[in-house]
């Protein structure tokens, strides 16, 4: 056994925590304050070649493998959960359809200027009435002459009042639930299609979660993205990726969080002590730092287990489902480390306590991630460990 | 024993039920939106009397004993947290000093306006580096011929920006700790009295919450509220559970407001073709919470018929207090859940009641200190 990382990827933490440092951190409380989309930073990530982290060198990325991606995902955030959400879009959902089935020319138009952060990509799959569950979506594919024709609504859209393209995910046979869902690649500006309304949240500010409009929406039939029908495949191929991603993203706001509990409780005195010093704040700071642990090895194992290509659902499920509950659980207890100026907007503890919500539904709520954890576990009748 | 309300408590409960469905519910998002003191809303509700609901009919008060007001704590803050902390702040600790030791010059001048909304009213304990712990209080009150002197920057207060008068802990000498502390009225207009900066908070917003600062502030000797000097700790500890107890029924409120969302979605939202209320595990969400709730206002009430029966409840109230305002926090959890990415969309209440319910952890005593006075108390030393 060996728990450590090797050279590159200590290499590789330490540049993105370096540049995350010095571009994302500085910028992370006006994202939260103006809600806007960080255009500059966004370039600058680009130029720096993060977006392509899981795509070759000949495309301009950085072939990395997914302990790597994850380091990236956690680095992102602990400065900031808003930009984290729009750079891991980019990464990986935003684009990763158009990798693996795009013509060239898809390629050329979308992928590559997306891999230098010159073009925003994302994807839609939830709707008003269904997140969990994508076998209820209703935004419908109709075959035509000229590809295919799309009508619907989709909501939650990370980026989508900036994005160039969208990958949506649609319906060409409604009764056969998720045998039906295909992905189309639609691009800004196709007669149809448009931005609705926005959702103004209390998480993730910075990256915009949008209402997308089609109507009868003409694509090519280059658009679809595979074969019809097999797109809940195709996402499936993903979601553990996805998962442990997010899984990255909870690490990294908590460690943040652990820190700026470690350094409120050092400084602030009660009683003529620092309150870090009494044993209740000890053991928050010894429950945290624990569970943080704890999580940091799921996230990892699942990860490495992606490198070797022995991941199996649960390992990611789980490791999503304990690394953001491990977040949320850290962000409660240092905003009461920090007594009343846990809710004062001038120090970031109520940022943090904002932002664990976020990651507790993309990638499935926990209580569906429960239901995948025990169902994979009741089929066999043992503790195994992968 | 006898759980039940009277009649007169159930008809209380019932009218203020309606007049807060009626009058705040529907201005509790636009008051979380502009973080303003709702001066319209506080002109219509004050004009009902319940500033006045713990203080003697004589004086025009409703004469409510404490399970009534905690019936009265709840339902307002089921409307609106933020306008509820403003009101309760005039009906409660901003008056209770004055009501119990100001003259009756000042009572006319602080109280009996107070009581009809027409003054503003505030209590300033919390500085920079003085919380839970009061005897850290750096505020200071200095004797001079017959005028008293504050000096001191006072932080969180309740009302501050707005408030025409404030009851002010100071100490009238440093090494005393706890011992020297006292209370003392300011009104607005006192030279060297000002407001400074308004706090930007996460939640409880629309009530203004604020720095006060006091720089050589000559106040007269009757503006000191205590019969001695030097026994503030003693006085405060006449409301301190009533305080307490009141946090924790704000706190059912909030629960009770969520609770009634989280229940509405679940039986709407249809997920793999039925309605998620359908699903063990949201079940099993509901079942936590209603048992939670339920435990929370037999503590809260239980407590408040002590303190009417002026039985000891100081070990109780703190007992209220923090498992209510923790149910609180974990209904808000829940919900936010059963709602899934709804719940922090600003459209809807979820997100607004997430927020509401942390600032209640804080006022009347953080857990942490909570459970280490009860602890003591248990222990004995």
């Amino acid at each position: 056994m060996d728990f450590s990382l090797t050279k590159e990827q200590k290499f590789f933490r330490e540049q993105v925590s370096r540049a995350v440092e010095r571009t994302v951190a500085p910028s992370a409380d006006s994202i939260d304050r103006t809600d806007t989309f960080p255009r500059d930073l966004f370039r600058e990530l680009g130029s720096l070649g993060y977006y392509g982290i899981r795509y070759p060198a000949q495309m301009g990325g950085m072939g990395a493998d997914c302990i790597m991606f994850t380091i990236l995902a956690e680095e992102l955030a602990r400065a900031s959960i808003g930009f984290a959400a729009i750079a891991t879009m980019q990464c990986l959902m935003g684009t990763d359809f158009i990798y693996r089935f795009g013509t060239e020319e898809q390629k050329e138009r979308c992928l590559l200027p997306a891999i230098r952060g010159e073009k925003i990509g994302t994807i839609a799959f939830t709707e008003p009435d269904c997140g969990s569950d994508l076998g209820g979506i209703k935004t419908r594919a109709v075959k035509n002459e000229k590809g295919y024709v799309l009508t619907g609504r989709k909501l939650w859209i990370t980026d989508g009042d900036v994005a160039d393209f969208v990958t949506v995910a649609a319906t060409t046979a409604p009764e056969k639930r998720l045998g039906g869902i295909g992905f189309f690649l639609v691009e800004k500006g196709t007669p149809g299609f448009s931005v609705g309304q926005r959702i103004e949240k209390m998480s993730a500010r910075g990256a915009a979660t949008m209402e997308l409009i089609f109507d009868e929406c003409q694509v090519s039939p280059h658009s679809l993205m595979g074969e019809e029908g097999k797109g809940a495949k195709y996402l499936n191929d993903i979601l553990s990726e996805i998962r442990i991603m997010i899984a990255g993203l909870g690490l990294g706001l908590a460690k943040s969080a652990f820190v700026a509990g470690l350094k409120y409780a050092r400084q602030r005195e009660a009683f003529g002590r620092p309150i870090g010093t009494f044993q209740l704040i000890e053991e928050k700071i010894a429950e945290m730092e624990v569970r943080i642990r704890a999580a940091e090895l799921l996230t990892y194992h699942a990860a490495w287990l992606k490198d070797r290509g022995s991941l199996t659902g649960k390992e990611a499920a789980m490791a999503k489902f304990y690394s953001t509950e491990t977040a949320c659980f850290v962000v409660d207890e240092v905003s009461r480390i920090h007594g009343a100026y846990g809710v004062a907007e001038e120090y970031p503890a109520q940022r943090y306590f904002r932002d664990g919500r976020f990651l507790l539904f993309g990638g499935g709520t926990s209580e569906i991630l429960k239901t995948i954890i025990a169902k994979d576990t009741m089929k066999k009748c043992e503790f195994e460990i992968n | 024993m006898d759980f039940a309300f009277t009649e007169e408590q159930q008809f209380f409960k019932k009218i203020i039920t309606d007049t807060v469905d009626r009058m705040v519910v529907p201005k509790a998002r636009e008051i979380d939106e502009k973080d303003e003191f709702p001066w319209e809303l506080w002109k219509d509700f004050t004009k009902l009397g319940y500033l006045g609901l713990r203080y003697p009919e004589e004086i025009g008060g409703m004469n409510a004993d404490p399970v009534t007001a905690m019936i009265f704590y709840e339902q307002i803050a089921r409307g609106s947290v933020g306008f509820a902390q403003s009101v309760i702040m005039n009906i409660l600790m901003g008056t209770y000093f004055v009501y119990r030791f100001g003259s009756q010059a000042i009572r006319e001048r602080c109280l009996f306006p107070a009581m009809k909304g027409e003054k503003v009213a505030t209590m300033c304990f919390t500085e920079d580096q003085s919380g839970s712990d009061l005897s850290a209080t750096r505020t200071t009150a200095v004797k001079d011929g017959s005028e008293w002197v504050i000096n001191g920057t006072k932080m969180w207060i309740t009302n501050g920006p707005v408030a025409d008068f404030a009851t002010v802990l100071a100490t009238t000498d440093l090494s005393l700790g706890a011992k020297g502390l006292n209370f003392f009225l300011v009104e607005k207009g006192t030279p060297g009295f000002s407001p400074g900066q308004v706090l930007d908070k996460l939640g409880c917003r629309g009530t203004v919450t604020g720095e006060l600062v006091f720089d050589n502030v000559r106040i007269p000797e009757e503006n000191l509220l205590g019969a001695e000097l030097n026994k503030g700790i003693e006085y405060l500890g006449e409301i301190l559970d009533e305080v307490r107890v009141m946090t924790g029924a704000m706190a059912m409120g909030i629960a009770q407001a969520a609770y009634d969302e989280g229940l509405e979605y679940a039986r709407k939202r249809i997920a793999f073709g039925k309605p998620i209320g359908n699903y063990q595990l949201i079940r099993a969400k509901f079942a936590d919470m209603a048992t939670e709730m339920e435990a929370s206002r037999l503590l809260i009430y239980s407590a408040a018929w002590k303190m009417k029966e002026r039985l000891p409840s100081r070990i109780e109230a703190a007992m209220a207090k923090m498992f209510a305002t923790e149910t609180c926090c974990k209904v808000v959890d829940e919900v936010t859940r059963i709602w899934g990415a709804n719940a922090f969309a600003n459209e809807y209440n979820p997100q607004r009641h997430f927020r509401d319910a942390r600032f209640l952890l804080y006022g009347g005593g953080t857990h942490e200190i909570l459970k280490d006075f009860m602890g003591r108390m248990l222990i004995g030393k």
